[in-house]
C-alpha cells in the first residue's frame, strides 16, 4: 500500500462529507486536507494557469494548492483552502479549474502551451494589432480565476463588534498562551486570538508543550477568540478581528450570525504569529505528495494520518529531523534524509543511526503518475540518485510571520542565520514572541543549482517558476514591486505566505545582490482572505447606512406613496391614485396646491434653537443676510456661505422673543450645518453667551399652501394667521403649535411645527380639513415642480457648493457691512468675474427637460453651463428648468441646446430669468 | 455573560430639555433638584422637566430649549447590556469603570446615541426618534426580536427595515 491514509482503524470517523460527489468520512476535529489524506484522496486541485495536478502542501492557512470550493447555494465559498476548514457533517466539497474532472482537466493541456504563457504573457497580448486583443481577452477572461462565485444571495448574516483590552494577544501556540497568561496575571485586560480551532499551535503537532491551559486562561479572565484571525493591525493600536462562527459552507444555528468582525482597540499588542515553512524549489515540487515537512508532522500527530508511506525528506535545517521521527513512529518507511548542508550536525550525526541521512543533498525533480509522487531524484555530492517514494517532506526554512507588524508601521530586520527578515523597530505598541519574533531553526545558507527552473515552482498558487523570475529580470524589472505585478507572484489567496521568500532569494541570485537589497514587497491586510459580507457586517443586503424614520411615517405609508430616500430618510416621493403614474401624481398634488391647497411633511428640515444674549451676533456671523435687526415675531430667508464664499446651506431664521431665535436650514445639510454652527461658536467666536441647540426631531413640522391655506389655518385654530413671514403659536387638534408663515411653493404657506411624539393629531386634522377644501397631501415630486417654477435654488442642485450668492442672483440679500463667514472671500474678484456660471431660467415647447443637460450653443459647441432642475409648468404647458450659464444674467433670450447623450435628447431651449411663476410674489403676500 | 441576558424597551423620552449654562459652576445647583445627565462639559439634558420651572431655576445663567419631542429611551435591561451595547459599537462600554451616572456620547450602527448607565443591569440609551428601529432592528437580531419592545407611540412599531 502507498500514498496517504489514516493510521491505525478509523472506527471514530463519524461525519460523513463529500468531494466531487463521492462521499467519506471524517474525524470531529479533522481539516478537509486531513480528512481527504485520510481518505487516500491525494490530488485535490488544479494550479492556476497550467492546470497542474495538485495536493495538500501545508496544513494550516499558507496553503497554496489545495484550494477547494464549500458550501452551496448561497453559501458557496469558493478558494477556500483544504487546510483551513473543519469538516463538519454534510460538508459539501468540490475541486475547482478543472474540466471534465479532476483527474481528467483538459486545461492541462495549457502545459504544454507553458513557452507562450511565461510571465506577463497577457501584458504582451496588448502587443500588435488591437484587434487582435477582442480575441485574446475572451480567452483570458474565460480561462482566468479558480473557483466560481455564487449567484445567490448569502442567506447569512453578519456582525460587528467592538471590543477594548490592555493586551492583545494573536496567535495561540506557547509563546502566545505564555504572553496572555502573564498579562492576565498582571491585572490586564486580555484578549487571545488564535485562527485555529484549538490552542497550541505548534504543541498540537507535538513541538512543545503549552505553557497553561484553555481553562486556566479564562479563568484568569482571558477572552478566548478561536477561529479568528487577526486580519489587520490599522492605527493606534486598532486591530479588525475576523471571527469564524460556523464553517465555510455551514448554516449557522437559528438567529446566529455567520461571522463577526471585532473591531478592537488594544493598549499592547503581542503577536505570536509564528513562522511559516518555506517550500524547497527543484523541479516538480509542486507534484501531489510534495508537503511541507511540519505539515507532513502536523496530519501524523494531530490527525492520526500519515500522508505517505516511503518518505523522502529534504532539508536544510534540523526541524525536519522531528518529522523523520514521526513518520517513522507512525509506522511509515524514511527513505532518506537529503540534507542540503556538507556536514553533518549534532541532530543529524544521531540521526544517523537510523535513518540514511545524506548530506550535500538535493532533490532536483519528482516524478509521479495518477496523481500520485512515485520518485525523487536527488544530487548528492556529485552523484545523481533517485528513491522510490509516495512523500516528499521538504524544509527550506521558516519565514517569521511578520505581516501583521509589517502593517503597523513596524521595521524590519535581516537575518542571515535564518535568511528571513524579522521585527525590528514597531511603530506602535507591539511586541513580537516566539517564531514571530525569529525564534526557528536556523538553515543552511550553502546555492542551489536548478537544473530546470522552468519546472521548478516558487510561487505555487499563481504557477510562478524560477524561469519567470529570471525572465523578469531579463526584460528590465527591477523592482520587486514590478517583479509581483508582472509575474502575478505572492498574489492571490495566499498572498505570498510560501513564497515570498524564495522569490526574493531567485531575484537577488539573478541580480548578484543579498536578500535585503532584492528588497520586499508590502504586506497589506487582509492576512487572509476576509469575507464581503463579514465586511458590510449588519448592512448586509442594503445600504451602509442606516435608515431614518419620519414621526408621521405610518400616516404616509398608511397613503402608500412613493418613497423617496432623500439621504438616510425615506420621504413621501408623491401619494398617486389608483392606476395613476408618479409624474401624474405629482402634477395632481402640484396643481391642488395652485388652486386650493396642499400639505406636506418637512419634518426633516434643520432646525436649531439659537438662544442667549449673544445670539444674534453668532447669527450674524453664520447668516450672510441681514438677521440682527429683525423684529420679534418675524422671521426671514437666509443663506450660509463657507470660509470661501460659496453658498453652503440656505432656510429661514425667525425671532421668537429678545433672546430666543429659531433657524432652519436644508434636510441634506442638517448634520453639516450643526457641524458649522459649533464651529462658528466654539472656534471663532467661544466667548459669546449663545447655547445652540439642534431640534430638528424635536418638532415635526407640516406646511400647508395653497390659496385657501389661510382659510384651512384659521379654520382649525381659532385666529387669524400670522402675515407672510410672521410666526404665531396656537393649537391645533389640542397639540400647541408654532406656525411660521414662509412660502416655497411660490403660494400664501405655512410651516406648522409641532413636538415629534404628538404630530400625528396634528397631521391628521390638516388632512382632514385640506382634503375637504379639495386640496390633499402631497410629496418631494410636486414639491419640486413648485419651487423650479418659483425658482427657487436647493442645495446640491442650484448651490452645488461652486456658486456665490452673486452667482445665484442673492448678492443683493448679502449684509453689507459683513462679518460673517466667507464675507472676505467673497471679495475676491475672480468670485465676481462676469463670466462665471450664472444662475438662468430656461424654457422650451417641449413637455419636458433632461436634468443634468448640458447647455451648448449648437451641437458639437463648447458646453457653457448645465440644467440643474428640471420641471414641466404646473398650470400651463411646456417644460421649464433652472441652469447654470457661463455669464448667464446678460444672455436672457439666448437660444441654447440642452444636449443630454446619454439619454439621446437634445432640446431647444430660451434663456429666462430664473422665475416662472407670479413674478411679484403677489400670491403670497396678504 | 452574552448578549441575550438583556431586554430593551423603546419609547418617547417625554419632556426632555437641553440646557446650556455659561459657567459649569452653576451646575452644581441643579443636583438632586431634577433629573439630569450631564452631556457635554456646559450641556445638560434635564429629564422630565418642565420649561417654565427653569425660569426660576436658571434665569440668566443659561439656556434652554426642548428637545424630547424627537428623542426615544431605549431602555436595556439584563447583565448583558454592557455586551450588547458592543455590537456594531465604538464605545468600551465593558469598563467597569463606565458605572453607574456615567454617560457617554457615542455611535452604534451609525445611530448617534447617548449612553447613561442606570445600573449594575440596566443603561438608557437615548437616539433620534427617526433611528429608533434601525437600532431596535439591530438589537432585535442580537438577542431575537422578542426581547426588544417598541412603543406604539414611535414612527413605525415593526422592528427592522422595510
Amino acid at each position: 500500500m502507498n500514498g496517504p491514509g489514516r493510521i491505525g482503524r478509523d472506527e471514530t470517523a463519524t461525519l460523513r462529507f463529500t468531494f466531487d460527489g463521492r462521499s467519506l468520512c471524517a474525524r470531529p476535529g479533522d481539516t478537509l486536507a486531513a480528512a481527504l489524506l485520510a481518505n487516500g484522496v491525494g490530488l485535490v486541485a488544479r494550479s492556476f494557469k497550467y492546470h497542474r495536478p495538485r495536493g495538500i502542501m501545508a496544513a494550516g492557512v499558507e496553503e497554496p494548492n489545495a484550494l477547494v470550493t464549500v458550501g452551496e447555494g448561497g453559501r458557496t465559498e469558493p478558494n477556500t483552502r483544504a487546510t483551513d476548514v473543519f469538516v463538519y457533517e454534510g460538508m459539501v466539497a468540490r475541486s475547482q479549474n478543472r474540466w471534465p474532472s479532476l483527474a481528467f482537466d483538459l486545461g492541462a493541456v495549457n502545459a504544454l502551451a507553458a513557452p507562450v504563457l511565461a510571465a506577463g504573457f497577457y501584458y504582451k497580448t496588448f502587443f500588435g494589432p488591437p484587434a487582435r486583443w477582442m480575441v485574446y481577452e475572451k480567452l483570458i477572461r474565460r480561462a482566468a480565476g479558480l473557483g466560481k462565485p455564487p449567484t445567490l444571495a448569502d442567506p447569512d448574516r453578519h456582525q460587528h463588534r467592538a471590543a477594548f483590552c490592555d493586551v492583545l494577544v494573536v496567535g495561540g501556540g506557547p509563546a502566545g498562551l505564555a504572553a496572555a497568561d502573564d498579562a492576565a496575571r498582571g491585572g490586564a485586560r486580555v484578549i487571545l486570538v488564535e485562527q485555529d480551532r484549538a490552542l497550541g499551535g505548534c504543541a498540537l503537532r507535538g513541538d512543545g508543550e503549552m505553557p497553561t491551559s484553555d481553562a486556566a486562561l479564562r479563568a484568569a479572565g482571558v477572552r478566548i477568540l478561536t477561529r479568528t484571525t487577526a486580519s489587520g493591525v490599522w492605527d493606534h493600536g486598532f486591530v479588525t478581528l475576523a471571527e469564524r462562527l460556523v464553517e465555510p459552507g455551514e448554516a449557522p444555528p437559528p438567529g446566529q450570525p455567520a461571522q463577526r468582525l471585532w473591531h478592537v482597540r488594544a493598549e499592547r499588542i503581542v503577536l505570536a504569529t509564528g513562522a511559516i515553512e518555506r517550500p524547497v524549489t527543484f523541479a516538480g515540487n509542486d507534484r501531489p505528495g510534495v508537503m511541507l515537512s511540519q505539515a507532513v508532522r502536523t496530519y501524523i500527530r494531530r490527525f492520526d494520518v500519515l500522508p505517505g508511506r516511503r518518505v523522502v525528506i529534504a532539508t536544510n535545517n534540523d526541524d525536519a529531523y522531528r518529522t523523520a521521527e514521526a513518520v517513522a513512529a507512525a509506522g511509515g518507511e524514511v527513505v532518506a534524509i537529503l540534507d542540503s548542508r556538507p556536514d553533518f550536525t549534532e541532530v543529524a550525526r544521531a540521526a544517523k543511526e537510523r535513518f540514511r541521512v545524506h548530506t550535500n543533498a538535493f532533490p532536483h525533480s519528482t516524478k509521479g503518475r495518477s496523481g500520485r509522487l512515485r520518485s525523487i531524484g536527488a544530487d548528492i555530492w556529485t552523484e545523481r540518485h533517485s528513491f522510490d517514494a509516495d512523500l516528499l517532506a521538504m524544509s527550506g526554512g521558516f519565514t517569521p510571520v511578520v505581516h501583521l507588524h509589517s502593517q503597523a508601521g513596524g521595521k524590519l530586520d535581516w537575518r542571515a542565520d535564518i535568511q528571513a527578515f524579522v521585527p525590528g523597530a514597531s511603530a506602535q505598541a507591539i511586541t513580537s514572541v516566539g517564531g514571530a519574533a525569529g525564534e526557528v531553526a536556523p538553515i543552511g545558507t550553502n546555492a542551489v543549482h536548478l537544473p530546470h527552473p522552468k519546472h521548478s515552482f516558487v510561487d505555487f498558487q499563481n504557477d510562478v517558476t524560477a524561469a519567470d523570475i529570471d525572465l523578469a529580470w531579463q526584460e528590465g524589472y527591477r523592482s520587486v514591486e514590478h517583479l509581483k505585478r508582472y509575474t502575478t507572484l505572492g498574489m492571490a489567496t495566499d498572498q505570498g505566505k510560501t513564497s515570498n521568500m524564495a522569490a526574493l532569494a531567485r531575484l537577488a541570485s539573478v541580480a548578484g545582490v543579498d536578500i535585503p537589497q532584492a528588497g520586499l514587497t508590502t504586506f497589506r491586510a487582509p492576512f487572509t482572505p476576509l469575507a464581503l459580507g463579514a465586511l458590510a457586517g449588519p448592512d448586509g443586503g442594503g445600504h451602509a447606512a442606516p435608515r431614518r424614520r419620519l414621526a408621521l411615517h405610518d400616516r404616509h405609508a398608511a397613503l402608500a406613496p412613493v418613497w423617496q430616500p432623500l439621504g438616510y430618510w425615506d420621504r413621501p416621493r408623491a401619494y398617486p391614485a389608483a392606476g395613476e403614474s408618479l409624474n401624474d401624481a405629482a402634477i395632481r398634488e402640484a396643481r391642488a396646491v395652485r388652486t386650493s391647497a396642499g400639505i406636506i411633511d418637512v419634518s426633516t428640515l434643520a432646525k436649531f434653537a439659537v438662544s442667549g444674549p449673544d445670539a444674534a451676533a453668532l447669527l450674524e456671523m453664520v447668516c450672510a443676510t441681514g438677521v440682527a435687526k429683525l423684529g420679534v415675531g418675524r422671521g426671514r430667508y437666509t443663506f450660509m456661505l463657507r470660509d470661501d464664499g460659496m453658498v453652503m446651506d440656505d432656510g429661514t431664521v425667525w425671532r421668537l422673543d429678545e433672546t430666543r431665535w429659531l433657524l432652519t436650514s436644508s434636510t441634506g445639510g442638517a448634520d453639516r450645518m450643526e457641524a458649522h454652527l459649533s464651529y462658528v461658536h466654539r472656534v471663532l467666536a467661544p466667548h459669546l453667551r449663545v447655547s445652540v441647540v439642534a431640534q430638528q426631531e424635536h418638532f415635526a413640522g407640516i406646511a400647508l399652501a395653497g390659496p385657501l391655506a389661510p382659510t384651512i389655518l384659521a379654520g382649525l385654530t381659532g385666529q387669524a394667521p400670522p402675515a407672510h413671514m410672521g410666526l404665531a403659536e396656537a393649537s391645533i387638534a389640542a397639540v400647541r403649535v408654532l406656525i411660521l408663515a414662509a412660502s416655497y411653493s411660490g403660494e400664501r404657506a405655512f410651516e406648522i411645527y409641532a413636538p415629534g411624539a404628538i404630530a400625528g393629531p396634528v397631521w391628521d386634522a390638516l388632512d382632514r380639513a385640506t382634503c375637504a377644501q379639495g386640496g390633499c397631501p402631497y410629496g418631494l415630486e410636486a414639491l419640486e415642480f413648485l419651487r423650479i417654477e418659483k425658482g427657487h435654488v436647493v442645495i446640491g442642485a442650484e448651490a452645488d457648493g461652486r456658486t456665490t450668492p452673486h452667482d445665484l442672483g442673492l448678492g443683493r440679500m448679502l449684509r453689507k457691512a459683513g462679518g460673517y463667514v466667507g464675507a472676505q472671500a467673497l471679495g475676491r474678484p475672480a468670485l465676481s468675474a462676469p463670466d462665471r456660471l450664472q444662475l438662468v431660467g430656461l424654457e422650451t415647447a417641449e413637455a419636458s427637460l433632461p436634468e443634468g443637460a448640458m447647455l451648448v450653443a449648437r451641437a458639437g459647441a463648447p458646453v457653457e453651463g448645465h440644467v440643474t432642475s428640471a420641471a414641466q409648468r404646473v398650470l400651463g404647458q411646456g417644460g421649464i428648468a433652472l441652469g447654470l450659464l457661463a455669464g448667464g444674467r446678460a444672455r436672457l433670450g439666448d437660444r441654447l441646446i440642452a444636449a443630454s447623450p446619454t439619454r439621446g435628447r437634445h432640446v431647444a431651449v430660451t434663456v429666462t430669468q430664473p422665475l416662472f411663476y407670479d413674478p411679484e410674489g403677489e400670491r403670497y403676500r396678504d | 455573560m452574552t448578549d441575550r441576558d438583556v431586554s430593551v424597551s423603546m419609547e418617547p423620552a417625554g419632556e426632555v430639555i437641553a440646557l446650556d449654562l455659561w459657567s459649569g459652576a452653576d451646575a452644581p445647583d441643579l443636583c438632586g433638584k431634577i433629573a439630569l445627565l450631564r452631556v457635554e462639559p456646559r450641556r445638560w439634558w434635564l429629564l422630565d422637566a418642565r420649561e417654565a420651572d427653569l425660569t426660576a431655576m436658571i434665569g440668566a445663567r443659561g439656556a434652554w430649549a426642548p428637545i424630547g419631542g424627537g428623542l426615544v429611551r431605549a431602555t436595556l435591561t439584563g447583565p448583558g447590556w454592557r455586551s450588547l451595547l458592543m455590537v456594531a459599537g465604538l464605545f468600551d462600554a465593558e469598563d467597569p469603570a463606565f458605572g453607574t451616572g456615567a454617560v457617554a456620547a457615542t455611535v452604534i450602527h451609525h445611530v448617534p446615541v447617548r449612553i447613561a448607565v442606570v445600573g449594575e443591569t440596566s443603561c438608557d440609551v437615548y437616539c433620534a426618534a427617526s433611528y429608533a428601529p434601525t437600532l431596535a432592528g439591530l438589537w432585535g437580531s442580537v438577542i431575537g426580536r422578542e426581547r426588544v419592545s417598541l412603543s406604539r407611540e414611535l414612527p413605525s412599531a415593526t422592528i427592522g427595515s422595510e
